[in-house]
């Protein structure tokens, strides 16, 4: 009796693990920011708001955007909104406008693997 | 937190799964309530089975420190700058599925605790609900880490990763069980001739087999999924703990199999039992270092270079 439980554990495993070979979602996808706007590294006109695409949906209330001026002191913004439709987009709104310089953005979320992923990045306000 | 903090915190919580799983593995499987009074005798019972009580109460409150550190670890790394510890805190914990996994992983490992040190050797029921909190608890490194990155595939990820790290438990805590029960037994009967070995080791090696197998399969399961590829192996930190992992895995099964092919039928001769003492705490040891550099993988993304 215990061989035949020990045969059939086997075979289910075995069998589990084929049929995930055979699975063509097999990437892992790490989490992370897919893109932004404004881009890293851009010059741009005051933006209304920053935007970010995550590679995978973040934890829910995981996500924090912060948007920094050049003289590194945190800027208001509204609240951080995840877009209904597209659950890997998330924005912030600019409460003022920004006057030219070069803006830092610090963003942290948690991906699906419990890995608390942060980063920053920078752009410039056009002075026209 | 410093580097080594983080790695022995995933060792603290590894090991103490792995202790609890030993006192489980004990009191089911080592010594079964149906075989005492007949193929084991009652006073080798009461020393294995106090060992396994001690073994899971050093379990039982090494997880709930395991698990607090696990949390402020996490919290060190969500910390906005711009807002309080307290609110990140409560963000953490009670906004996100990581905070609902760890309450509830941090509220198992307190029953957990509590279980084991209320816990009397004849109380079946005690033991029953120790097993179960062990087993619900070893799915926690599984639903906060990799296992649970691997979308569509959480189905088998999920539970590959709980029977990963129950066979561990079963197979390191099963064997830190037999020498610990030696050890008490030696020191109670003050008769350095006296052992237990040959009397638990082959009742712990038709265990550990299957545990192995276990452990290979689900092993080898889980880094074809994370993994994502083969040249990742040595292009990837991942890829390269993972090497270090499969050497070390690689001795422990060594060490393993010579104390099952060349010392188990030698535990009746004069020097068999001194050689599996020191054979088998070597592996012990080597499984450790297993566990450590477990924990440094559970911290190492699979994508980064």
């Amino acid at each position: 009796m215990r061989k035949k439980l020990a045969v059939l554990a086997l075979v289910t495993m075995v069998a589990a693990g084929a049929t995930a070979a055979s699975t063509s979602n097999l990437d892992m996808i790490h989490f992370g920011l897919a893109k932004s706007i404004p881009e890293a590294d851009s010059s741009v006109p005051s933006p209304e708001a920053v935007q970010l695409w995550f590679t995978q949906i973040p934890q829910d209330n995981s996500v924090g955007i912060r948007l920094i001026n050049p003289a590194g002191d945190l800027l208001e913004t509204g609240p951080i909104m995840q877009d209904s439709e597209d659950q890997k987009r998330y924005s912030v709104q600019a409460k003022n406008k920004l006057t030219a310089g070069t803006y830092m953005i610090a963003w942290r979320g948690i991906g699906d693997d419990g890995h608390v992923v942060r980063d920053e990045f920078s752009f410039t306000v056009d002075a026209h | 937190m410093t580097p080594l903090l983080d790695i022995l915190t995933g060792w603290l919580l590894f090991g103490g799964l792995v202790t609890c799983w030993g006192a489980i593995t004990g009191r089911w499987l080592l010594v079964p309530p149906h075989d005492i009074g007949r193929s084991i005798s009652e006073s080798h019972a009461e020393v294995s089975l106090g060992v396994a009580i001690r073994l899971g109460q050093m379990g039982g409150v090494t997880l709930p420190v395991a698990l607090s550190l696990v949390f402020l670890r996490q919290l060190q790394e969500f910390r906005d700058p711009f807002a309080s510890w307290a609110e990140d805190a409560q963000l953490l914990a009670l906004g996100t599925n990581w905070g609902t996994t760890w309450i509830f992983g941090f509220a198992a490992s307190l029953l957990v605790m509590v279980t084991f040190l209320s816990l009397k050797w004849t109380r079946q029921a005690g033991w029953v609900i120790a097993a179960l909190l062990t087993l619900a608890l070893s799915v926690f490194p599984g639903l906060t880490g990799h296992a649970n990155g691997t979308e569509g595939l959480r189905w088998i990820s999920i539970p590959g990763d709980l029977m990963h790290v129950s066979a561990a438990g079963v197979w390191i805590g099963g064997l830190t069980l037999v020498l610990l029960s030696e050890h008490s037994w030696r020191k109670q009967t003050q008769s350095p001739d006296y052992t237990l070995l040959p009397e638990l080791v082959p009742v712990f090696s038709r265990i550990a087999l299957p545990a192995v197998v276990v452990l290979l399969l689900t092993g080898t399961l889980a880094a074809w999924m994370h993994l994502p590829s083969l040249s990742a192996l040595i292009t990837t930190s991942y890829g390269k703990t993972l090497i270090v992992k499969l050497a070390l895995v690689f001795v422990v099964l060594l060490i393993g199999f010579l104390n099952w092919r060349r010392i188990t039928p030698r535990l009746s001769d004069v020097h068999g039992p001194l050689a599996m003492r020191k054979s088998a705490a070597l592996e012990i040891l080597f499984a450790h270092a297993v566990l450590l550099v477990t924990a440094v993988l559970t911290r190492t993304s699979p994508m980064d270079h």
